[in-house]
């Protein structure tokens, strides 16, 4: 997790730092990503989940499977 | 037509639409067509061909009067700057879905043929590293990427099909009665909801030229489409027959195993995987980078190139998170995603179509 979290962070330094017109609204959205990105990160390394996104999906619908 | 001021052209998009049917086609159709249509699943292209090319004169109506717009834009037009930011949202997040799905198929159909016993993981970090290179360049490389290709994967599945050929039994596609009219319809369902990921690639109908002539040039590309899915239905079934084939989990696959010529050339079948690795990887391609369309669109961003990483890790996340097995996502597919595409790919557009002949807008 520490690995993938250091990873991102630098990914998304370097790219906020190539933006040719670094205008809030594009940093913001990036910064959406980069959460989204590390939510995603410790939801698969620490696998809080009982059963995948298929299954929760499935269940959801109450479709046998 | 080569590619004019980053542009491309509908051949080519049409182009890129069949060249990434090619791995659902030959991996999902002839497995889900025969669970639903039996013996009968090689007449369900022609209800897909019938929806598919009803559908050919919506998307007409809509470039009419807007041939220089993305769909999006024509979205904006009929039903407002609020409602279709919803819709596009919704587009984005279908869009993501599907991809870190088919990143996930991309993996789990190479460990399971050639590569057993390896890490999901290895395939789906190579092919997203390469589809971030690739979109750097934009839709257009691409697209002229996709004409090479294409030309090199029809040769391999029409070869591989010619040379299976003399082992199919005409027994195993027959009797067909009245009673097989409700799975036939169900089954061309299925190839249906594929067909639907037309819309995808005119999410970004700004940047193709000629979008005046879709009806004309949809409609050659559905014959060919038809034509290759027929194939891809007739070959398992014919070899395998409808009970023995709702046992295999890849049956286009399988078929081009027993290939073998005068007991001398034999094991062609990494042809096929080639097929998947190419069609896979521009199917993927064009689901980023429509994705990233959308979303610039909803947020008026100024480009899409400095998200396409961290959306690659997006997904690649989603897809390791998607399924633990590779069955609980073929339930996926089949009981969700196949709704979700008839109803993404057909009726918002059409429901947007009717609200803009309604509104007069188109």
């Amino acid at each position: 997790m520490l690995i993938f979290s250091l990873s991102i962070v630098i990914l998304s330094i370097t790219e906020i730092y190539l933006f040719k017109n670094k205008s809030i609204k594009d940093i913001v959205v990036f910064s959406v990503f980069f959460l989204v990105a590390i939510l995603l990160g410790f939801i698969y390394f620490s696998n809080p989940l009982n059963g995948s996104i298929s299954t929760i999906i499935l269940n959801l619908f109450n479709i046998k499977h | 037509m080569s590619s004019i001021n980053n542009k491309i052209s509908l051949r080519q998009a049409l182009l890129l639409f069949l060249m990434f049917l090619g791995s659902p086609t030959i991996t999902l159709v002839p497995r889900l067509t025969n669970e639903s249509a039996k013996q009968a699943a090689w007449l369900t292209p022609i209800i897909s061909m019938i929806f598919f090319g009803l559908f050919l004169f919506v998307l007409q109506g809509f470039y009419k009067k807007h041939k220089e717009k993305s769909l999006i834009d024509i979205f904006e037009t009929i039903i407002g700057k609020v409602l279709t930011k919803i819709v596009c949202i919704i587009y984005f997040l279908w869009i993501t879905l599907t991809c870190s799905i088919t990143l996930r198929y991309f993996a789990e159909r190479l460990v399971s043929t050639i590569f057993p016993n390896s890490n999901i993981l290895v395939y789906i970090i190579i092919i997203s590293i390469l589809i971030s290179y690739v979109l750097r360049g934009g839709i257009e490389v691409v697209a002229r990427m996709n004409e090479i290709f294409l030309g090199l994967i029809l040769i391999i599945y029409l070869t591989t099909n010619v040379l299976i050929m003399p082992q199919l039994k005409i027994e195993n596609y027959f009797p067909i009665t009245y009673k097989d009219i409700m799975p036939v319809l169900g089954g061309g369902i299925i190839i249906t909801s594929l067909w639907g990921f037309i819309i995808v690639v005119f999410m970004f109908s700004d940047k193709i030229t000629n979008m005046e002539n879709i009806k004309k040039m949809g409609l050659k590309v559905m014959l060919f489409l038809g034509f290759l899915t027929l194939m891809s239905i007739l070959i398992p079934l014919g070899l395998f027959g409808t009970s023995f084939l709702s046992n295999i989990s890849l049956p286009y696959f399988m078929s081009v195993r027993e290939i073998s010529i005068m007991d001398f050339i034999e094991r062609i079948e990494a042809s096929v995987v080639s097929l998947w690795i190419l069609t896979d990887f521009v199917f993927l391609t064009v689901l980023v980078y429509s994705a990233l369309y959308v979303f610039k669109k909803v947020f008026s961003l100024s480009k899409i190139k400095p998200y396409i990483n961290i959306y690659m890790v997006i997904t690649i996340l989603l897809s390791l998170l998607m399924s633990k097995q590779i069955f609980e996502l073929w339930d996926f597919s089949k009981h969700i995603s196949v709704p979700l595409n008839l109803f993404m790919g057909y009726c918002i557009p059409i429901i947007i179509f009717i609200v803009g002949k309604i509104r007069r807008k188109i």
